[in-house]
């Protein structure tokens, strides 16, 4: 079976540094770069903005992320994409987020672009659980027909961990 | 290369506008936009440029994607009475205040919910009326701060005394936000919730009259009453005072400095003799007891009949501007963050993570805080 094409969100990119020691991450971000650079391992210019304010010192995320900016983010959603995924999930959105712009609404709008454009595609992501009124992006994706999965799932289809 | 049009949707725009408490001249003018061209997008004439829509955002303290919202947001922002000593002018909130409120009300938000889903106790704050006594719903709420009434600690400083304070009021389930608000703005607000009152502390004045900010909002919690609070200076007292406003200060005079330690105090700073304290001397040698400002110790002196109104209108303007010099001590992000959250939010948050209640973008967005920060959120000694 083939692999899909996969929309990164900046959460599973924060939790990585979690999961794993900083060396086994280095790692893992470097293998990542093959599907990456095959044009299956893509996200918005959103994550990078929103890795710069969250990453911290220690960041191997944040570096490979920057150095792969401009293949990862070639085929950055359109605002006419953006709106209509809030136009479906408006509540994706928190309208009163202050500072760096959320990334959710964007990758949405890149997996929907991707999924139109008869890609098989997967948003990879670790929000899923509903806390506030803001709808979680694993769900949003859903309800969008965007299949979804974390990190962990993702790096055991590509062959990097096991489950 | 032509401008890439933004499909923005008008009526979000109007109410983002609308809800930051700005005019439309004022938004266009923040945004650097033409006022022409604002007023062509509002109107669905025409659709702002990329570089447009960011400064929008930017100037309204939202995402871009906001305004691409299909329609403005059901919740808004949250809505609080602006009271104030008299000699104040009546005023609606500011944009800067509404903005902070904005922000208050959305970690409040999340603080109830990650507190309602991990089983945190309720607020151990008691409902009282502002028709009855003040001080003896002070009494009442230093019995719950576990504060005796008549021994009073010596802090070594106002900041340690206000920081003693603050992790007193966040024991009772309160969260305690430090905010720059700016000199303009209102000292301080509170909010109520049921699982996690806020109260949010101006830190524009000095560390004596933020205490006493934080115990008039706690004040405004026990009497559910949430508030934006100004105060004038006290030459200017004059009119009639708001009476939930007049009980919240006499509230949070009576909570900070009780009767008992002040008589005391009284006889071994001021001589055994002195039965009224007549002079702004005097009362500063009190306030330096309490680590209270001169407006919250004449307050009570005159409470309890022992000062007149007269020497409130003595108290030198900008009674409780912070002194000059000394600049910050190069803080790093999660040093500020942690001072201007509190403990409280930082324990919750710290707890959630682990709990797996919230996920650790969640917190890092909430927070505003580098990742490698937040298992130091919280955990480090006060």
């Amino acid at each position: 079976m083939a692999l899909p094409t996969w929309v990164f969100d900046t959460s599973s990119l924060i939790i990585g540094r979690s999961l794993f020691s900083r060396d086994e991450y280095s790692a893992i971000m470097t293998r990542l770069t093959k599907p990456l650079v095959e044009g299956r391992l893509v996200f918005p210019r959103e994550v990078v903005a929103e890795l710069e304010r969250y990453a911290g010192a220690d960041k191997p995320a944040l570096d490979w992320a920057r150095l792969h900016q401009g293949v990862a983010t070639a085929s950055q959603p359109s605002f006419t994409s953006v709106r209509d995924v809030l136009a479906q999930v408006p509540e994706v959105l928190d309208p009163d987020k202050e500072g760096v712009e959320e990334a959710d609404s964007y990758v949405l709008a890149m997996a929907l672009e991707l999924l139109i454009a008869g890609i098989d595609v997967r948003v990879v992501t670790e929000e899923f659980k509903t806390t506030t009124k803001k709808m979680p992006l694993g769900s949003a994706a859903g309800f969008l027909r965007i299949p979804s999965v974390s990190l962990k799932t993702m790096l055991k289809f590509e062959g990097i961990t096991s489950f | 290369m032509p401008k890439i049009a933004v499909p923005i949707t008008p009526a979000v725009l109007d109410w983002a506008i609308s809800d930051s408490g700005f005019s439309v001249e004022q938004i266009a003018e923040e945004a650097g936009v033409q006022l022409a061209d604002l007023n062509d997008w509002l109107g669905a004439k025409s659709q702002p440029g990329v570089t447009e829509v960011r400064a929008l955002a930017h100037a309204l303290r939202r995402p871009v994607a906001a305004l691409l919202l299909p329609k403005p947001p059901d919740s808004h922002s949250p809505t609080v009475g602006f009271r104030h000593t008299p000699g104040v002018a009546g005023r609606s909130l500011s944009p800067k205040e509404r903005r902070y409120l904005r922000k208050a009300a959305r970690l409040q938000a999340m603080l109830a919910a990650i507190g309602t889903e991990m089983g945190e106790a309720r607020p151990r704050l008691p409902r009282l009326d502002t028709s009855g006594d003040a001080g003896a719903a002070a009494a009442q709420v230093r019995q719950a701060l576990a504060v005796p009434n008549g021994a009073h600690p010596q802090w070594v400083s106002a900041s340690a005394a206000f920081d003693a304070w603050r992790e007193s009021v966040e024991s009772l389930g309160v969260a305690v936000f430090l905010f720059q608000l700016g000199p303009e703005s209102c000292r301080g607000f509170s909010l109520w919730n049921d699982t996690v009152p806020v109260i949010a502390v101006n830190t524009a004045w000095n560390d004596e009259a933020r205490t006493f900010t934080l115990l008039h909002e706690l004040g405004h919690l026990v009497a559910r009453t949430d508030s934006a609070c100004a105060a004038g200076e006290p030459a200017e007292l004059s009119g009639a005072w708001d009476p939930v406003e007049r009980w919240c200060e006499v509230f949070a005079a009576a909570l900070l400095i009780p009767e008992e330690a002040l008589r005391v105090a009284i006889a071994d700073r001021l001589g055994p003799g002195v039965r009224r304290v007549v002079d702004v001397a005097q009362v500063r040698r009190l306030a330096t007891r309490f680590r209270s400002s001169l407006r919250a110790t004449t307050i009570r002196l005159i409470e309890l009949g022992l000062a007149s109104w007269e020497l409130y209108r003595q108290l030198p303007a900008a009674t409780d501007a912070k002194s000059a010099g000394g600049g910050g001590k190069g803080r790093d992000r999660q040093e500020v963050q942690e001072d201007s959250l509190g403990a409280r939010t930082a324990d919750l948050f710290r707890r959630a993570v682990e709990a797996d209640v919230v996920t650790r973008s969640e917190a890092l967005t909430y927070l505003d805080v580098p990742d490698s920060a937040l298992d130091l959120f919280g955990a480090r000694p006060a």
